[in-house]
């Protein structure tokens, strides 16, 4: 690596850089997150600049790339924040988007209000138009229809055009010409249309996708060109990429015209940054878990690839791009601790969040929380949170757990505070069970990566649950998600549309299909970042004729053509995956094709991070002394550690707690910890250590 | 300990809900991949019900009902690797066509637990095929009777009960595939219990179960307790156009045993298939009353204790044989839950709603046209809930069918699929699938309406026993709203 590598990642409280030097040194800084996200990266950027002892402008012409994970779209969308957007639509199927192909989050529940309408009705205009399913003309489009909606919302103010046709990913000139008249009345709108944001097949799922993108795009546009502005003014003369829920990278300006595609852009970045950890310290199998103060995400890493999928719902608005597979519960440092009606102890979802927070930040909040419960267990140490930053009120936290919870279950303290860990940590259990079942396998057969502030101090019990044997604990945790903007690639995604049974598939209409697609997604890459490498992966949705799901098999080719050879091989991957998946296979059924996808990855240079050597096993001199520490009800006197002074090599017997900036690691009796030549933690939990595993009681 | 048996059955509820998920994904037919005409749960050895799953109110009570019957059918004849079945509004079930499937768990030589799945099937005999037949008098013609059958002994395919049940069904390949996921699904759930028990022990799982069943009955009987006191009276006429009137009277009372509902005085059993097996109304007065809660916690036997129902024998709503019950889901459970709500709430608060009936329509080729007949669901729209968006509780959660993949792949063309101002929604598709039959069933103008349209004709369907529908038809739904409107 012979240039500078620098990644900013915006989040709810912390805007996170991680730069990589031309040597391979790795810096990082955390600042407070701005209202105004581009002052944010600004601010991170000069305290870089001023680590290295640069000014701003030298450091920012440095830097031929910027990789940025931002939550301005996703902001946009959850606080309801975007344009104004009028939908133009096939005649008679204006209200798909509302009818949410009869999906309700609650199936019983009445109470249960419907979702903001980020486009109300009277924007959403049908116009005379039809083609059909083979893409023949039924109905030609009616422009003059067109003009008087276009005219309609001009006259209401709308901000963002929305256009989707049935059938549009078979035939879209009638959504181009749209696109021709809306450039010619309305040349400041931002347009979203449905054949370019999602050609696939399911109207809902790519009405309710192109209208995400009309709503958060012109919000996400304009953050994108006044950071890239703002960045240019200080001296900034590379390029500014953008990090995509797919785990790729894109240029702002794609990513302004997509933004639908960056909605999950930081929790990308932390699988992404998985990846690259787990190739580096040689665990292909990985899931990551990040936990922040209000979430836990997880995802799964398969042989170095994330899983993806088409099945995403963000707030409360179906996107069915393909993106990574993060799979996020209401667990974190802030989860409230409560009682329900029927007596039972529970711990989340809600959140005390960062304000008022948990009653140990002393800011008024009196609901107990899985923080107040580390710190009365002594895991977490109250003066030295954010590296003494900011210091914790203990007896608060203890008076909360003890009137909330101890007193109303008629249990000591310890006891209280020791149930709600035990809650949470089960709750994060089930959820990573659910994750990796869902794809077939066994959490057994992957590493566990602790991420977030609070990850590190809950995995060893996960991994215990889980029957995990390794936890990783990145270097990087606090800053894992901006690490993940810095080794993640370019990446567009393609998917098109073609049903037919495999048996019967023409193998020339679908050899053209793959071409035009890889066309145009070199098209896209090509306006981007210049890189040496493309990577092409094609894959196939497929399922049984008439099941409603499908699943993505890679395809089994090494060249551009697909033959029949390459299609049966194809197809009995499906058949192997079906059963991994479901425990069922049926070789006797037709397997039908729906989606054809197409990856075309720009492959960035990998930074080249120096492992250190190792040395002495002993981590005496990061020692900082003992305390006791609530394991189980009773304490256990337990060494503490300063991260910061461990060095590769240094091995830790649990129990133990090792204290850094922005996260608490802590290695549970009979676990094992060694840091290994990047700085990571390496976490050993054994065999022995599997609770799932001992023989029942008595 | 409580900590110990929230965690232990939690795991349980993730293996009930990975059940549930497997079948959804992997289910063929559309009654169980769109429709979602299944639920799923998990009983203990002695048929209490530990943890259920569904998406309709229709398997309440049903699932714990049939496998009691399997249990008590098969008494001590179960053994490790068994699958029992059994499927008859007579034997524990509701409607024709939806079986019953469990897998007996045995642990240390102990029958311990049963994954169960209660699911309708695409067709199983009867005059017409699929699941509606809205001119039966008797259980027959709307399917056969499946009473309880060892579909597998000790792991091994009784090949000759899978054979019978096939050749009885119009849609051998559909149903074959379909129970092949289910039995799939199945095994799988009862590898993660086998786990779970040698994991945490049998005792500790009782335990847990037990635990988590006291926790749903405080939960439930905390609920119910804003009703203290209530006892009313409510009734109304079934939407039926023969005489004497088919009427349902309800007394609901909320005692010292819980909610009990009391249906004397209800119409004696009719010749129509709106009658109603007593476990599967009791179902019914359970969603009604509960459905604030029901999202809230999975579904097991501290909830369904709490709601008792009696009702005079050979009524409308405790049939005798051979009366037929297969449109009680589209009728007569929508009736029962309205008249709870309306017990329980008072004078007709219309918001508080959350019945809602619409048409309902299954398409097949002619009678005799072919070997293979399978019926195709066609359920394109809803009604709109009185809540005034989504389809009505009562309804359950059905997947509405992409347009796209109607005309693409199923040979329908949607021609329009609007809201209709404040008058529900109006679907309209083209049969572009060759000549077909229907079978079809609006239940009153409430029910809204749907018609047939050929060469400028317009047919009424609104009991459409195998009236043809040629190619080019196009078949009209409309929806009811519900908003605003007194039951």
């Amino acid at each position: 690596m012979s240039e500078w590598l620098v990644g900013i990642d915006v989040g709810g409280t912390f805007t996170d850089l991680v730069a990589i030097g031309p040597d391979g040194a790795v810096h990082s800084t955390k600042t407070p997150s701005t209202h105004e996200q581009s002052e944010g990266v600004l601010v991170a950027i000069r305290r870089l600049a001023t680590e290295l002892g640069k000014p701003l402008w030298q450091m920012l012409a440095e830097l031929p790339l910027i990789v940025h994970g931002t939550t301005v779209a996703t902001n946009a969308l959850l606080q309801y924040d975007g344009a104004k957007v009028g939908l133009i639509t096939t005649e008679g199927f204006r209200d798909e988007l509302e009818f949410r192909r009869s999906y309700k989050e609650s199936v019983f529940d009445p109470r249960l209000k419907p979702p903001h309408a980020i486009v109300p009705r009277r924007y959403r205009i049908g116009v005379p138009e039809r083609v059909t399913h083979t893409g023949e003309v039924l109905t030609p489009l009616d422009e003059t229809a067109v003009r008087e909606a276009l005219a309609g919302f001009k006259r209401e103010g709308i901000e963002a055009v929305a256009v989707c046709f049935l059938f549009s990913f078979v035939n879209p000139a009638h959504e181009r010409r749209v696109a021709e008249i809306v450039a010619e009345m309305m040349p400041e709108a931002f347009l979203s249309l449905s054949c370019e944001v999602l050609p696939e097949i399911r109207e809902f799922e790519r009405v309710s996708t192109t209208v995400v993108n009309a709503f958060v795009g012109p919000r996400m546009h304009a953050y994108l060109t006044h950071v890239e502005a703002r960045l240019r003014d200080e001296g900034f003369g590379g390029e500014l990429l953008v990090i995509q829920s797919n785990g790729g990278v894109q240029s702002a300006q794609e990513a302004g015209r997509f933004a639908v595609s960056g909605l999950l852009s930081g929790p990308a970045g932390g699988v992404t940054a998985g990846t690259f950890l787990g190739e580096l310290a040689g665990y292909p199998n990985l899931i990551t878990v990040d936990m922040g103060g209000t979430s836990y995400d997880i995802a799964l890493i398969e042989n170095l690839r994330p899983a993806v999928t088409t099945e995403t719902w963000i707030g409360r608005y179906r996107v069915a791009l393909p993106m990574l597979d993060v799979h996020t519960i209401g667990a974190g440092g802030g989860s409230i601790a409560w009682i329900d009606a029927g007596g039972a102890l529970q711990v989340g979802p809600a959140s005390a969040g960062s304000n008022p927070g948990p009653a140990c930040y002393g800011r008024g909040g009196h609901k107990p929380t899985v923080t107040d419960a580390n710190v009365v267990l002594g895991l977490l140490n109250p003066d030295f949170f954010l590296g003494g930053e900011m210091s914790l009120d203990r007896k608060a936290a203890e008076e909360s757990i003890r009137h909330e919870i101890a007193a109303p279950l008629g249990m000591s303290l310890v006891e209280a505070a020791v149930a709600i860990i035990d809650i949470v940590n089960n709750n994060m259990a089930n959820a990573t069970r659910l994750v990796t079942t869902k794809r077939g396998h066994d959490p057994q057969q992957f590493a566990l990566v602790a991420a977030g502030g609070a990850g590190a101090l809950h995995a060893g019990k996960q991994a215990e649950e889980l029957g995990i044997e390794t936890v990783i604990v990145p270097s990087f945790a606090p800053v894992f998600c901006a690490l993940g903007d810095n080794v993640a690639d370019l990446r567009v995604s393609e998917a098109r549309t073609h049903i037919g049974l495999a048996k019967a598939v023409d193998f020339e209409a679908l050899n053209d299909t793959f071409q035009e697609m890889e066309a145009r997604a070199r098209r896209r890459l090509s306006t981007q970042f210049s890189v040496r490498n493309f990577e092409i992966r094609r894959s196939l949705d497929l399922h049984y004729a008439g099941e409603v799901h499908e699943v993505t098999v890679p395809v089994r080719s090494r060249t551009r053509r697909i033959t029949r050879l390459n299609l049966d091989a194809t197809i009995n991957d499906f058949h192997a995956q079906h059963e991994r998946l479901f425990a069922h296979k049926d070789l006797a059924q037709p397997v039908e094709i729906l989606t054809l996808r197409l990856d075309l990855i720009g492959v960035r240079e990998r930074p080249r991070v120096p492992a250190a050597d190792f040395g002495n096993e002993d981590p005496d001199a990061a020692r900082k002394g003992t305390r006791p520490v609530y394991f189980d009800v009773e304490p256990t006197v337990t060494p503490i550690y300063d991260g910061a002074g461990l060095k590769p090599g240094n091995f830790i017997a649990g129990p133990a707690v090792i204290e850094q900036w922005g996260t608490t690691v802590v290695v549970y009796p009979g676990h094992e910890c060694l840091i290994d030549a990047f700085g990571n933690f390496i976490i050993e939990v054994g065999q022995a250590q599997r609770t799932h595993s001992e023989p029942p009681p008595g | 300990m409580i900590v110990r048996s929230h965690i232990i059955y939690s795991r349980l509820t993730a293996i009930v809900r990975e059940l549930s998920e497997t079948l959804l994904r992997t289910a063929r037919s559309k009654g169980l991949s769109e429709a979602r005409h299944f639920a799923v749960g998990a009983l203990t050895g002695d048929a209490r019900l530990a943890a259920q799953l569904q998406s309709d109110p229709s398997h309440s009570y049903l699932i714990r009902a049939s496998v009691a019957g399997l249990l008590d059918y098969f008494a001590f004849d179960l053994a490790d690797g068994d699958i029992v079945v059994v499927g008859d509004p007579y034997s524990g079930g509701s409607t024709p066509q939806v079986l019953t499937f469990a897998a007996p768990v045995l642990f240390d030589g102990e029958m311990v637990l049963f994954p169960a799945i209660r699911a309708e099937l695409a067709d199983l005999a009867g005059s017409f095929p699929g699941t509606i037949h809205p001119t039966a008098t008797e259980t027959w013609q709307e399917s056969m009777r499946v009473t309880p059958v060892r579909l597998y002994r000790h792991r091994v395919l009784q090949r000759d009960v899978l054979r019978f049940l096939l050749r009885n069904s119009r849609a051998e390949s559909l149903m074959r595939s379909d129970i092949e996921a289910i039995v799939s699904a199945l095994r799988a759930a009862q590898a993660n219990l086998v786990a779970l028990l040698r994991d945490r022990g049998r005792a500790a799982v009782s335990e847990a179960i037990a635990a988590a069943i006291a926790h749903a009955d405080r939960l439930t009987r905390n609920m119910l307790a804003r009703w203290d006191g209530l006892d009313r009276s409510v009734s109304a006429v079934l939407p039926y156009d023969a005489a004497p009137p088919a009427t349902i009277n309800l007394r609901l009372r909320l005692g010292n045993e819980g909610l009990h509902a009391d249906f004397a005085g209800t119409s004696p059993t009719i010749d129509a298939p709106y009658n109603m097996t007593l476990d599967h109304a009791r179902g019914y007065v359970l969603v009604a009353a509960l459905a604030e809660l029901l999202d809230e916690f999975i579904l097991n036997d501290g909830v369904l204790d709490a709601v008792s129902a009696t009702a005079p024998q050979g009524s409308l709503l405790d049939p005798r044989l051979p009366a037929a019950t297969g449109a009680a889901d589209l009728v007569t459970g929508h009736v029962v839950g309205a008249l709870t709500r309306q017990a329980l709430f008072g004078d007709a608060k219309a918001a508080e709603r959350l019945d809602g009936m619409g048409p309902a329509l299954i398409l097949f080729r002619p009678i005799g046209a072919s070997e293979e007949n399978p019926p195709y669901r066609l359920d394109p729209g809803f009604p709109i809930s009185a809540q005034g968006w989504g389809a009505p509780v009562l309804s359950g959660w059905k997947l509405l069918p992409s347009a796209e993949i109607l005309e693409a792949r199923d040979g329908f063309e949607l021609l329009a699929r609007e809201l209709a101002g404040d008058d529900g929604m109006t679907v309209a598709v083209r049969n572009r699938r060759g000549a077909l039959a229907a079978a079809a069933l609006v239940p009153g103008a409430e029910a809204g309406a749907l018609t047939l349209l050929i060469d400028g004709q317009e047919i009424g369907l609104s009991r459409a026993a195998g009236a043809p529908v040629s190619d080019g038809a196009v078949l009209r739904f409309h929806y009811p709203c519900y908003v605003g409107q007194d039951p």
